[in-house]
């Protein structure tokens, strides 16, 4: 009787980041997080944006004028690398946000209505998971310019809410029988106060862990598109510098190695910063895992 | 090897025996996730059980009944720890004392079981749901053979036959029940599976911890009564924890009050409840209400324990006492002898209060002022119980 | 002696007509309530007793609205739910709240007690600014007996002890000002030193506010206490098998099942100590029938100690009134009794 008395407040609101801070992978991979947003921020404040091509010294490998070499065109590919994660960063963050409030939205109110709305929305998900999402992505590419992240973001996002919406849909279902919520309802608080006061910040923690998962996939998903080239390659940013890596031979060439080493390290390493943060905050969260 | 030992047990019981268990000023600290800091959650528990004595152990909760039992039988969680007093098992079958801080390893696995069992807090909820009842017993009966060394492994057979006659001991069905799975039984079902299982190894002591708590009035109300006949039977002792008093009083013939992580009252059931001298004790009596009768309405005590991260100076329960002095403040009063009347030391009453004396002067002036005033009212009182008899001769 | 008033044209506040209610499970259709028939009036309290799993917080849910039940009606000032306007039904939800159980899940482990009383309040319309429903919440806090409200009102759930929970509960569900209060065991996750408390406090707001209650509990002693001067109805396996004033029928209780109840319950009266009261108590059985595979005739039959064969298990004793010697209104399910009442009366 009195284990299931044991208070288990959802969120410990005071010192999230000191538990953050006790799992030691998780705050490495924020501190890589936070300095690689950093460095994407900084650099285009601090550096020259265009990076003027010199082709005399092309194909050059590492130098201490260039610490990583450069590219086809003569290029340094550091500055290039410094100045590229904006790009990939901002549209990752921009699809996760949008992916997530629509996977929310529809999810909580779906379990929370149930009956035609849920209904509904479930053929929409069917729909839509069966929808191949690169070549549909390529199908637009043709039709519209992708060159505005914004639109990118966007578009990334709006097809990849589904699966969220599901596992959120099935975690509002549970927490709807919860008695604070039967509580609210008999209170008349009005469905949208019920679902998004009382029941969704009951899975802050939740959500914030798949956001930052829908960041590495859309991450995934933008470069994937720039390396085949489905995405217009206006611009510089770590995709982009794979799939001209690529198609220039980077690979044959001996001193190219890093030219489409680093873009690659790079995206790796955001990833593996996200996923290892996914890590601690799952502990923070989950108060089993917390307690001992 | 378990029947000899019953044998010899059942040809003793006499007040005169030597204690099975005898705690002195035990102490057992948490240390608390987040920062460290030490938690005392026993500060210092003395008693001594004797062999077919029945100790309630009672008190509100997180006053360290739980932290207790865990503690006597060497099963604290990882971050709690004996930090201090002793602990003595008194073999019955002769032998010398056993210091059970001392024990380790395979000796202590040997002992807990089949020397000292327990029945824990909720457990009826946590039998290992794939294992058919049987099972269970087979785990129990062999795990215990190995850490005796037996050589002969008990066949399934023997551990049926075990298990049968336990199960029938607590008035359960063996064919029915050792087949079927723990979900299949209904939850009084499963608290007898568990004493059952915990009693197949004949231990002399059994410690229950709120074994009731979860199950509603007749399932409580006959799990008590077979409790009561077979501690008769089988002649073990019994440590039973609860917080409801009134089940406690019907089951023990010794109570212990816990407060804050003391024992603050204890002495022979009757007379402690008849005559309980410590506030906290008379104040948990008062608090129940009464389903038949008149008498004064039930009464809350306000407030509620002290942090133990923080105990206070003087007497633990001095916040909330409703007879403080200032001098409570200031000295922790030690637990006394206030009636010896009743027998051997075994059975002595002793609270833990500074004022005990002249509250039980209080409380025996007012009796007799309620027995002057009863007596001019006989006539009513009479005239009231009349329905309630004819509803009992019915 | 009953403190409720019906209203003037006799209309009882709400009225369980014949509710039913089947769980449909994989294993089969689970009838939890079986056809019960109670009201409540104005002011008034009813008690609901019974061993667990009997039916008690079903048919609690369906009055307070939270579950439509499979069968049978709810009416709320003489007017059936299934029948009402939207304007009504409102008028119902407010006049109808619910108190749970377990004080740790029924409030909102992130929300502050004041953003937990003041949601209520604006919603609607009883608050019209942030320091009217500041005002507001600290005396509904006073009313439940948590002062100085001040403190309590920027705390967590999880920093209150489990009876300032429940009082917190409480007056949550005061918030909209109801007529009646639907409480399931509201005080047995609570330590004794603490149940009183709060019975007190519930107390006080019946006679104060005129509050009317049904009032769930496993615990006899506790609805006497707390059920005095109303009304309680003892659940067997879905169904109602006594009822009567709370008083008379815990003094004399006429229905096997509920002796068996009282004779269960543990005393610490010096004189009874230990003892072992009546026959009554020596049920047959002490399993509960599963409900997917009801005894015939009377349900109780198997664990009846006044059991007659041929009789009890073949025929349904309905719910009727019982002429009880120098008792009120009462109504007894049991065949054997009926039949030793009409005796003693000829015999007399
Ligand atoms: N694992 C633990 N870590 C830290 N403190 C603990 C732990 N277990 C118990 N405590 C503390 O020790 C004290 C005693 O707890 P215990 O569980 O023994 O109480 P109890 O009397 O059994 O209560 P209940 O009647 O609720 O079961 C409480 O203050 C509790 O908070
Ligand atoms: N949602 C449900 N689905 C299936 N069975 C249920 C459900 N809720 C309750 N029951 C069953 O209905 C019976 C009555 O339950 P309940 O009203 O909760 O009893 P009580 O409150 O008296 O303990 C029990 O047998 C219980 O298992
Ligand atoms: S010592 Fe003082 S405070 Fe403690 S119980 Fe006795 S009278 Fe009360
Ligand atoms: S009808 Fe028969 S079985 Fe049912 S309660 Fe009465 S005597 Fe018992
Ligand atoms: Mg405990
Ligand atoms: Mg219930």
């Amino acid at each position: 009787m009195t284990s299931a008395l044991a208070p288990t407040p959802a969120i410990q609101r005071r010192g999230l980041l000191y538990r953050m801070s006790r799992s030691k992978s998780g705050m490495a991979g924020f501190v890589i997080v936070l300095l690689i947003i950093g460095m994407t921020i900084v650099a285009p404040l601090v550096m020259n944006h265009t990076i003027a091509p010199d082709p005399a010294h092309a194909w050059e490998g590492p130098s201490g004028g260039h610490l990583l070499g450069t590219d086809n065109s003569g290029r340094d590919v550091l500055k290039q690398v410094l100045l590229g994660g904006g790009t990939v960063i901002f549209v990752g963050l921009g699809a996760a946000a949008v992916t997530t409030v629509i996977a929310v939205a529809l999810g909580s109110l779906a379990a929370y209505l149930r009956g035609w709305v849920d209904s509904a929305l479930l053929q929409l998900t069917d729909i839509f998971m069966t929808i191949p999402q690169i070549v549909l992505l390529a199908v637009l590419g043709s039709f519209f310019q992708l060159t505005s992240p914004i639109l990118l973001a966007l578009l990334l996002g709006s097809f990849s809410w589904p699966v969220l919406m599901r596992s959120i849909r099935a975690q509002v279902l549970t927490l709807k029988e919860r008695e604070f919520v039967e509580a609210a309802r008999s209170l008349d608080l009005g469905t949208l106060r019920v679902v998004f006061v009382e029941i969704v910040p009951n899975m802050a923690g939740y959500i914030l862990i798949n956001f930052i998962i829908a960041v590495t996939n859309a991450i995934y998903a933008l470069v994937g598109l720039y390396v085949l080239g489905l995405a217009p390659l206006s611009g510089a940013n770590w995709g982009i510098m794979i799939h001209q890596a690529w198609t220039y031979g980077a690979i044959y060439i001996a001193s190219g190695t890093p030219y489409i080493l680093a873009p690659v390290f790079a995206i790796a390493l955001v990833q593996l910063g996200l996923v290892m943060l996914t890590r601690s905050l799952e502990e923070v969260f989950n108060p089993r895992l917390a307690e001992g | 090897m378990a029947t000899v030992v019953n044998q010899e047990r059942s040809g003793t019981g006499s007040s005169t025996d030597r204690p099975v268990l005898q705690v002195e000023d035990l102490r057992i600290t948490y240390r608390t996730g987040r920062s460290g800091r030490a938690v005392e959650a026993v500060r210092g528990v003395s008693f001594d059980l004797y062999p077919r004595q029945a100790l309630a152990l009672v008190g509100e909760s997180g006053c360290g009944k739980s932290t207790l039992a865990l503690g006597l039988l060497r099963l604290l969680p990882r971050l709690g720890g004996i930090s201090g007093g002793s602990i003595r098992y008194q073999p019955q079958g002769g032998g010398d004392p056993v210091d059970v801080r001392a024990l380790e390893g395979r000796r202590l696995r040997a002992w807990r079981w089949s020397e000292v069992a327990m029945v824990f807090q909720g457990a009826m909820n946590a039998f290992n749901p794939v294992l058919r009842i049987e099972d269970q017993f087979a785990d129990t009966i062999r795990a215990h053979a190995e850490g005796n060394g037996r050589a002969a492994r008990p066949s399934m057979r023997e551990v049926r036959e075990r298990a049968a006659e336990n199960l029938r001991a607590v008035r359960l069905e063996p064919a029915r029940v050792l087949g079927s799975y723990p979900h299949e039984l209904s939850g009084g079902m499963r608290q007898r599976v568990l004493i059952a299982l915990s009693l197949v190894l004949e231990p002399q002591v059994l410690l229950m911890d709120e074994p009731t708590t979860a199950l509603d009035l007749l399932t409580q109300r006959s799990i008590v009564d077979m409790l009561r006949e077979l501690r008769e039977e089988r002649g073990f002792a019994l440590i039973f924890i609860s917080h409801d008093l009134a089940l406690a009083s019907e089951l023990s013939d010794r109570v212990a009050t816990m407060y804050a992580g003391r024992i603050i009252e204890t002495g022979a059931t009757p007379e402690v409840f008849a005559h309980p001298r410590h506030p906290y004790t008379s104040g948990l009596m008062r608090a129940v209400p009464r389903v038949r009768g008149g008498g004064p309405g039930p009464v809350s005590i306000p407030g509620s324990p002290p942090d133990l991260a923080h105990p206070p100076a003087g007497c633990a329960f001095a916040a909330r006492c409703p007879h403080v002095r200032d001098a409570c403040h200031e000295t922790d009063p030690p637990l006394e002898t206030v009636a010896v009347s009743n027998g051997p030391e075994l059975t002595a009453h002793r609270a833990a209060c500074l004022r005990w004396r002249e509250l039980a002067e209080e409380a025996a002036a007012a009796d007799d002022a309620e027995q002057a005033a009863d007596a001019g009212q006989t006539d009513d009182a009479e005239q009231a119980e009349l329905p309630q008899q004819k509803g009992a001769t019915e | 002696m009953t403190t409720g008033t019906a209203s003037a044209d006799g209309t009882p506040l709400l009225q369980l007509d014949a509710v039913e209610q089947v769980f449909r499970t994989k294993k089969g259709d689970v009838p939890a309530v079986r056809g019960v028939d109670l009201h409540v009036n104005e002011g008034e309290v009813l008690c609901l007793v019974g061993e667990s799993g009997c039916g008690k917080t079903t048919t609690a849910r369906i009055a307070a609205g939270l579950a439509p039940p499979t069968g049978g009606r709810v009416l709320y000032r003489g007017r059936a739910l299934s029948e009402m306007g939207s304007e009504e039904k409102v008028q119902y939800r407010r006049g109808v709240q619910f108190v749970h159980q377990d004080p740790y899940a029924s409030l909102n482990p992130i929300r502050t007690v004041f953003a937990t009383l003041a949601a209520p309040l604006r919603k609607h319309g009883l608050a019209t600014s942030r320091k009217d429903a500041w005002e507001q919440a600290c005396r509904l806090l006073e009313q439940v007996d948590l002062r100085p409200p001040e403190n309590f009102l920027s705390k967590y759930p999880h920093q209150l002890s489990g009876g300032q929970r429940q009082r917190v509960a409480v007056a949550r569900a005061l918030t909209l000002k109801p007529s009646l209060i639907v409480a399931d065991e509201a005080t047995s996750m609570l330590d004794v030193s603490i149940r009183v408390g709060l019975l007190k406090m519930l107390s006080k707001l019946r006679t104060e506010l005129g509050t009317g209650f049904v009032f769930i509990t496993h615990d006899l002693a506790i609805a006497r206490y707390f059920g005095t001067g109303g009304r309680i109805a003892v659940m067997y396996l879905g169904r109602v098998v006594e009822h009567g004033l709370t008083e008379e029928v815990i003094e004399n209780p006429q229905h096997p099942y509920t002796r068996a109840l009282l004779d269960a319950v543990p005393t610490m009266d010096d004189d009874e100590v230990g003892a072992v009261a009546g026959e009554a108590r020596k049920l047959r059985g002490v399993d509960i029938p599963s409900l997917l595979a009801l005894p015939s005739g009377c349900t109780f039959h198997p664990r009846c100690p006044l059991f007659r064969e041929g009789l009890c298990d073949t025929a349904d004793p309905p719910l009727e009134p019982l002429a009880v010697a120098g008792g009120a209104d009462r109504d007894v399910s049991c065949h054997v009794v009926r039949e030793a009442v009409a005796e003693a009366g000829r015999a007399s």
